[in-house]
């Protein structure tokens, strides 16, 4: 097995967002994200959602001796069988928000495009693990939503082929419903750009963990978010509420940066505190490469736990 | 250095427009779209953005090419001090104009004129230098620009008085070109003449250059006592037989006094009429010899005024010949009617030239009926069969004219046998326009030399005859097309059919179609189309000193065959001219009065072609101008106090060098606007990266 050091090597495919944005048919691009960084791994790492290691319990006669843990017996001298959680499949949903301020781009390929294809890289990967998929598109509430299912892969596809950004943006009451809306556990990917205060995100998401769901928060932001790049005196628009403000950039671009170092570091640690994932995405990072270092990170982490 | 037109420094002003641009840099119209304002502060820039120049280096430049061109403009230039203090240090340059055209020989012009040239001579310094230029229509250079006076007096001395007219501006051109050359800042025209009025026009307006000065002296002296003939013309005396000629003389009288003058006719040598002429004062009147009996060829002739003082004007020398025919057959169907007789009293009624008819039917129609004649009119008469048809297409070749009018009784059968190069189409059925007012010539070609005598206003309203029935000819048949009727057929249309001309006509010269014979216009149409068809060209009795003679041409018409022969000109003095043959047109200027004689050097013994060259009347119109109107109708270039005054000592070459600072200007700017667009491009780039 190897190590989580070895398996956080750079990968060789390197498939340009923008490349891939203008690739019509998302479960070709999905492939393509999910085959390459399972190909550079030589398949030899068990990645996935549901082969969740829970507990040792005593070898009892009649057990599978293939599942028995000899690393254990070597030490110990004790026959333990090793038991994982949700040994049968798992439902994957994938939630993508569409508010307006994900139309946003910089450089040719919207957030909305980037959550587009990590969702149908997900959504791939979980459908090749025979998992159940399914996909909510929400902004100010949920606007579409298929419910997981092993069939509705195609259907998941499709839903994020025509997502459309849509008017000003929520968490809480969406995530909310779609809690309500799931009776299985599961686990639910969250793709947004996470424009609310960092307390509101983490209450949103902390409902969804408290009714026993798997959550990971992908925050999806573009460079000019994170860089803040501009030179020109100009008139700032905000995309959802065309508040128009007028700035010189290169005055507050360092306030601007350290408020947004803060809010992703505030975001981060109390997602964490409510057992959620998070992990950022910048649009222009090769979007394997994202899902890559992230499901290592999540394998590691579920060793630690 | 100075500048040209300073006035274009006030475009430096056009500065302000880069200025304000990158100061008040007004805010984008289009808004920076962001996801979320939700990290952004309001921070107002305009008041801080005001204070900065942004993009200073392309502010610089564009200054820059605001400041370029409007210098460029401003016309910069350098002058050369150095060189104008030498020119200005020395003499000046006198260029004397010496008028030695004809009416410089009334009275004692002509010696005031060289006592004037001599006082100018005389008042001039030592370091002056001058210069003598004659002039009459031409201008001529006689003595350099020098120091030496003998020079001048000694081409001074060899002039006289010519006969040509008067033309100042020539003489102008000349001396003005002559004291540039000399390269000295003061300069001064001075013009010798009696300053007649015809020789100055206003709009040969000359331009004195700065430093030059225009002196003129009056020759002109007292009111002019004149008689001198004025024109001539000789025509057919109809009242008189066999082919006399009438010469009619106009005479005039410059002066206070009415007259009484003896005019004399003389031929060759031999005076052959005299007449007494009373001569009102100031005015004029016309001498008229008539009957007088004449050689076939031209001869010289002599219309002499007796007992006037200037004797340059008295005679007037023209040519007497017999007049031309021109011998015109008409041919018609045999048996009809006399259709003719519009057609024929048409042509009895010309007198310049006078036409030799001779009327014929087709069926007795013979060769030696066409054999000498200048046209053959076809008048509804089809073309003639077997060997005689063959010659009169021979006939047509050869040079004669061709007429063909085809009215009411044209039989297309007839025609059907017609050579195709005289009649390429059959003729076709006539056009019916009876139904309404009938039909009307609606154009004709006015520059065709047939039909120019129209062009004139109240020349003849072609357009007045109506026509109930035409032939109409097709614009398929070929050759130009001299007339149409209204609704756009051919009306008249000519062929070339070897040297002969053929001129078809589809309205007939009867009343039975039209009422176009009957209008005044059928008159001067007929006689212009016959002359045209025969080639005719009216002699020319007198021309003028100053005139130009096409030699090809006058030797053609009398029939000597010019391109191959070279000709030889003995002119009135007699100098012996000879022009080569295969030179292309050659011409003959006749630079004085009196008999030319024009010879082909391939046939010595043949008798030569007369040209009768006179005076140009011009010159016996003693009606002077202000010589200060000269002056005045010439503006000095430009202001001296510029420095142009040394320029003009100048080659063009060098004058254009110190003047083209200012393309090096604009290639200057052309080059910062290619860095600023470099540097804007760049700018533009940052900001669309950003």
């Amino acid at each position: 097995m190897t190590g989580p050091a070895s398996a956080a090597a750079p990968l060789s495919s390197g498939l340009d967002p923008r490349v891939l944005a203008r690739i019509d048919n998302l479960e070709l691009v999905a492939r393509a994200v999910v085959e390459g960084f399972l190909n550079g791994l030589h398949r030899s790492v068990q990645l996935g959602f549901s082969t969740e290691f829970a507990q040792h319990r005593a070898y009892v006669p009649g057990d599978d001796l293939r599942r028995l843990d000899w690393r254990v017996y070597a030490r110990t001298d004790r026959y333990l069988i090793r038991e994982y959680e949700a040994e049968t499949n798992t439902n994957v949903m994938v939630a993508l928000d569409v508010s307006k301020s994900m139309s946003y781009s910089s450089g040719g390929v919207t957030k909305l495009d980037i959550g587009r294809v990590i969702g149908a890289s997900l959504a791939y990967l979980a459908q090749r693990q025979r998992d159940r998929v399914g996909f909510a598109a929400f902004a100010a509430d949920i606007a579409e939503y298929i419910p997981p299912a092993a069939a509705h892969f195609q259907l998941v596809l499709h839903a994020l082929g025509r997502a459309q950004p849509r008017e000003r943006g929520e968490l809480a009451k969406p995530l909310a419903r779609l809690g309500d809306a799931l009776r299985r556990r599961g686990i639910i990917v969250v793709l947004t750009d996470c424009y609310e205060a960092p307390g509101v995100v983490a209450d949103a998401m902390g409902g969804l963990r408290t009714s026993g769901h798997d959550v990971v928060v992908m925050h999806i932001l573009d460079r000019a978010e994170l860089d803040f790049p501009f030179d020109d005196a100009a008139t700032f628009e905000d995309l959802e509420t065309k508040e128009r403000i007028p700035l010189v950039p290169t005055r507050m671009r360092d306030r601007y940066r350290e408020s947004m170092r803060e809010h992703m570091l505030t975001l981060e640690r109390k997602l964490l505190e409510r057992g959620v994932d998070y992990v950022t995405v910048n649009t222009s990072m090769p979007i394997e490469d994202t899902l890559f270092n992230y499901l290592v990170r999540r394998e590691r982490l579920r060793r630690v736990r | 250095m100075s500048l040209l037109v300073p006035l274009f420094l006030a475009g430096l002003a056009a500065i302000a427009v880069p200025i304000l641009v990158h100061l008040v840099h007004r805010e984008r119209s289009i808004a920076e779209r962001f996801p979320s304002a939700m990290f952004l502060r309001k921070e107002p820039y305009r008041a801080m953005a005001r204070q900065k120049l942004r993009h200073l280096l392309l502010f610089a430049l564009r200054v820059l090419v605001v400041a370029l061109l409007a210098f460029a403009f401003s016309r910069p230039f350098f002058t050369r001090k150095v060189a104008r203090a030498a020119v200005t240090a020395s003499g000046k340059d006198v260029a004397i104009l010496l008028d030695r055209s004809a009416s410089m020989g009334y009275g004692d012009r002509w010696s005031r004129a060289r006592a004037a040239v001599e006082r100018t001579l005389s008042s001039l310094g030592a370091d002056d230098r001058a210069a003598l230029v004659v002039f009459d229509t031409r201008a001529a250079q006689v003595a350099p620009l020098a120091n030496d006076r003998s020079a001048v007096r000694t081409a001074l001395s060899a002039e006289r008085v010519s006969t040509r007219a008067t033309r100042y501006v020539p003489a102008l051109q000349l001396g003005k070109r002559v004291l540039g050359e000399g390269g000295r800042a003061a300069r001064e025209l001075v013009l010798v003449s009696d300053f007649q009025r015809s020789g100055w026009d206003v709009r040969d307006n000359q331009a004195l250059a700065g430093g030059e000065k225009l002196t003129s002296i009056d020759v002109s002296g007292e009111d002019v006592i004149n008689v001198a003939w004025r024109g001539v013309t000789v025509e057919r005396d109809s009242a008189a037989a066999n082919d006399a000629v009438r010469v009619i003389g106009r005479v005039a009288n410059s002066g206070p006094a009415k007259r009484a003058v003896r005019v004399t006719l003389a031929i060759g040598p031999r005076d052959v009429a005299q007449q007494k002429v009373d001569l009102p004062a100031d005015g004029g009147a016309t001498v008229t010899f008539a009957g007088l009996r004449v050689a076939p060829t031209a001869n010289e002739a002599r219309l002499v005024v007796h007992g006037d003082t200037y004797a340059l004007d008295d005679t007037l020398r023209l040519l007497l010949e017999r007049p031309r025919h021109v011998s015109v057959l008409i041919t018609e169907p045999a048996g009809s009617a006399d259709r003719a007789f519009f057609l024929r009293e048409a042509l009895v009624l010309g007198a310049s030239p006078s036409f030799d008819i001779l009327q014929r039917t087709r069926s007795a129609l013979s060769v030696a009926d066409f054999a000498s004649r200048d046209v053959i009119i076809l008048h509804d008469a089809g073309w003639p069969t077997g060997a005689t048809g063959d010659r009169l297409r021979e006939r047509v070749a050869n040079g004669a004219g061709l007429v063909i009018a085809l009215g009411d009784r044209a039989a297309p059968d007839e025609w059907a046998r017609a050579p195709r190069d005289i009649l390429p189409l059959p003729v076709r059925a006539p056009t019916d326009r009876s139904a309404g007012r009938g039909g009307a010539l609606g154009w004709i070609d006015r520059t065709h030399a047939a039909l120019e005598t129209f062009a004139g206003s109240r020349s003849g309203d072609l357009s007045a005859a109506r026509f109930v029935r035409y032939r109409p000819i097709s614009d398929t048949l070929g050759g130009r097309v001299l007339a149409r009727f209204d609704d756009g057929t051919a009306a008249l249309v000519e062929r070339s059919v070897g040297r002969g001309r053929v001129l078809l006509w589809g309205g007939g010269f009867g009343i039975e179609w039209s009422d176009f014979p009957r209008q005044p216009v059928f008159l001067p149409f007929i006689h212009e189309i016959m002359r045209y068809a025969a080639g005719y060209r009216a002699p020319r009795v007198a021309q003028n000193v100053g005139d130009v003679v096409d030699l090809d041409d006058a030797l053609g018409a009398a029939g000597v065959a010019p391109s191959s022969q070279a000709i030889v000109a003995i002119t009135p003095s007699g100098q012996r001219r000879r022009f080569a043959a295969d030179t292309g047109r050659r011409s003959l200027s006749l630079d004085e009065a009196g008999f030319f004689s024009l010879t082909g050097a391939g046939a010595p013994g043949s008798r030569p072609t007369l040209v009768a060259a006179n005076v140009d009347p011009r010159e016996s119109e003693f009606d002077t101008f202000d010589p200060t109107r000269l002056t005045g109708a010439m503006p000095t270039d430009v202001d001296d106090s510029t420095g142009h005054g040394a320029d003009a000592t100048l080659t063009a070459e060098e004058r254009e060098r110190q003047q083209s600072l200012w393309w090096w200007l604009l290639a200057a700017v052309t080059v910062v606007l290619g860095v600023e667009a470099v540097a804007a491009a760049r700018a533009a780039g940052t900001q669309s990266r950003s």
